[in-house]
């Protein structure tokens, strides 16, 4: 009764100890090998073998323990056939969740496939999904099992079974939490994308709205050069100020560069305007010089107006015949000798221009006439002719 | 009808020659004025018609309105506006004549070179006949007109 007790104690032990080493287990491969290695001790298995299945795929995770070599490598394409054997034997042709031993001697597989050296195989479900398969082999002294080591076997199954419900459905939570992860990063890309053809249709948007922007600008400025050029057209026969001021700009820009550019170009303005004037003299000092004959008197004006009326011994100097007539008439005179010069208009003063040139040639008593012919005749001073 | 028309014809063709000899005569007065700026100059003061400082702009710009109307003239390119302003030039011009010729001033008109003779008053009939060819351009010119022409083929295309 004693040895019965101890017997049923180690047999509570191992179950308790199993139960421990399966609770830390995730892996279902770690935990069929884990359960192999610790409930065949406890019974002296020489072998045996586990299989966890998807049984409506017939995908699973087979670990052999001490089954020779041959065997195990038929075992691995043979186990779907020995499921359907055992499953067969259940009604409704499926296992249940409660473990069941099916023995070897069973006349019932007789005939059957069969893997050697198995001496019972445990067939249970663990959910609607996935079954499994616990193959008992022969015991080391080759002795038949007993009932309570049969027993113990089963109680074994339901702590596996219960491990490799919680690692499957781990491994379910895995999947599905992988999954929901690759979802999320795909929800997320997606995002991202939906983001950046937001952002591109913006920016299209936008350019659009600049594009259409131009084309108004442009279609405005086709409308006023057609309105400028249709202004153009009907004006064509008629007198506008338009052209008078782009005549009279022509004139001015091309008319002062070529002066510019010329060789024969003048001033713009008369040179007397950027020069100190002559100093003046009187009509009666000058009348008194002349009498004397102590000063020249020379008439600055052009020969028309010369020869019209002038100043009695007036010699005529115009600036445009300068140089010659100098030449002509004054080259032999002191540079000393008193020289009064007459002769402007409203629009010249030929006067100043030739006393300025007449300075320019040394002389150095030259005076500008503070009158005009007709002031000299007025006084009654002599005139010619 | 036909003779009106006849006539207004003939009118316009008068007014195309008018248009081409005045803007030849123009074309060819500005020439020496504008080689010889500094003679021109001296006949302008010579008419004592404008104040001085006005002289040498005048001797410088005005050649070149002469060539710039004249050439516009000859090509029928707004030739209404050039037109005008040569009408208004020889009114001036033949003001000044006029003016010089009362006052005596034996002097040369300066029209076309400076070594001209003295002007007279056939000078005078000379450029009132002219600024009368001016006006006739003015009222009849109708031919040859460049923009006329070929603005509207442009616009239309």
């Amino acid at each position: 009764m004693a040895t019965q007790i101890s017997k049923h104690t180690f047999y509570l032990k191992a179950l308790n100890e199993l139960s421990g080493e399966l609770s830390a287990l995730v892996q279902p491969r770690k935990i069929l090998e884990t359960f192999l290695l610790m409930s065949m001790g406890p019974v002296g298995l020489r072998c045996g073998f586990a299989v966890v299945f998807d049984s409506g795929t017939f995908k699973g995770t087979l670990v052999c323990r001490g089954i020779e070599t041959g065997v195990a490598r038929r075992l691995e394409s043979g186990w779907p056939a020995v499921y359907t054997h055992c499953a067969a034997l259940f009604e409704g042709g499926s296992p249940d969740t409660a473990a069941r031993l099916i023995q070897a001697n069973d006349p019932r597989v007789e005939g059957n496939a069969w893997p050697e050296d198995i001496t019972g195989i445990v067939v249970w479900k663990i959910d609607d999904q996935f079954a499994a398969l616990f193959g008992i082999g022969t015991t080391l002294d080759r002795r038949p099992l007993e009932t309570d080591e049969v027993e113990l076997l089963l109680n074994s199954t339901v702590v596996l079974s219960g491990a490799l419900a919680r690692a499957l459905n781990t491994q379910q939570i895995q999947t599905l939490n992988a999954d929901l992860y690759r979802k999320k990063s795909e929800l997320i890309r997606a995002r991202d994308e939906a983001d950046n053809a937001r952002s591109n249709l913006q920016q299209t948007t936008e350019a659009l709205k600049t594009a259409y922007r131009n084309i108004d600008l442009l279609e405005q400025a086709k409308y006023g050069l057609k309105a400028l050029w249709e202004r153009q057209v009907e004006q064509a026969g008629r007198v506008s100020r338009f052209d008078f001021l782009i005549i009279g700009l022509v004139s001015v820009v091309v008319g002062i560069l070529f002066n510019h550019f010329s060789p024969n170009g003048i001033d713009l303005l008369p040179e007397r305007f950027f020069h100190p004037a002559a100093p003046v003299i009187a009509l009666p000092a000058a009348q008194a010089l002349i009498t004397k004959r102590e000063a020249v008197i020379i008439d600055a004006r052009p020969e028309v107006f010369f020869n019209q009326k002038r100043i009695s011994g007036a010699l005529n100097i115009p600036p445009a015949m300068f140089d010659i007539a100098y030449m002509i008439k004054l080259n032999d005179v002191d540079p000393d000798k008193p020289i009064v010069v007459y002769g402007r208009s409203f629009s010249r003063h030929y006067d100043e221009i030739v006393a300025r040139r007449l300075v320019q040639r040394d002389h150095q008593n030259v005076s500008v006439l503070a009158g005009e012919v007709s002031d000299w005749e007025s006084e009654g001073y002599a005139v010619e002719p | 009808l036909n003779r009106k028309w006849t006539i207004k014809a003939s009118h316009s063709y008068a007014a195309l020659a008018a248009r081409f000899y005045i803007g030849g005569v123009f074309i060819y007065a500005s020439l020496s004025k504008i080689t010889y700026s500094a003679e021109f100059a001296e006949n302008i003061a010579s008419y004592q018609m404008v104040p001085e400082w006005s002289v040498n702009l005048l001797a410088i710009i005005l050649p070149w309105s002469e060539l710039v109307c004249g050439g516009l003239l000859i090509i029928g390119l707004r030739s209404k506006s050039a037109v005008a302003l040569l009408a208004g030039m020889l009114a001036l011009f033949s003001l000044s004549i006029a003016i010089n010729l009362a006052r005596g001033t034996p002097i040369g008109c300066g029209c076309f070179s400076s070594l001209e003779t003295p002007m007279t008053w056939t000078t005078l009939l000379r450029d009132l006949i002219w600024l009368a060819m001016t006006l006739y351009i003015y009222k009849f010119d109708k031919r040859f007109q460049i923009e006329k022409r070929f603005l509207p083929a442009i616009t239309t295309a």
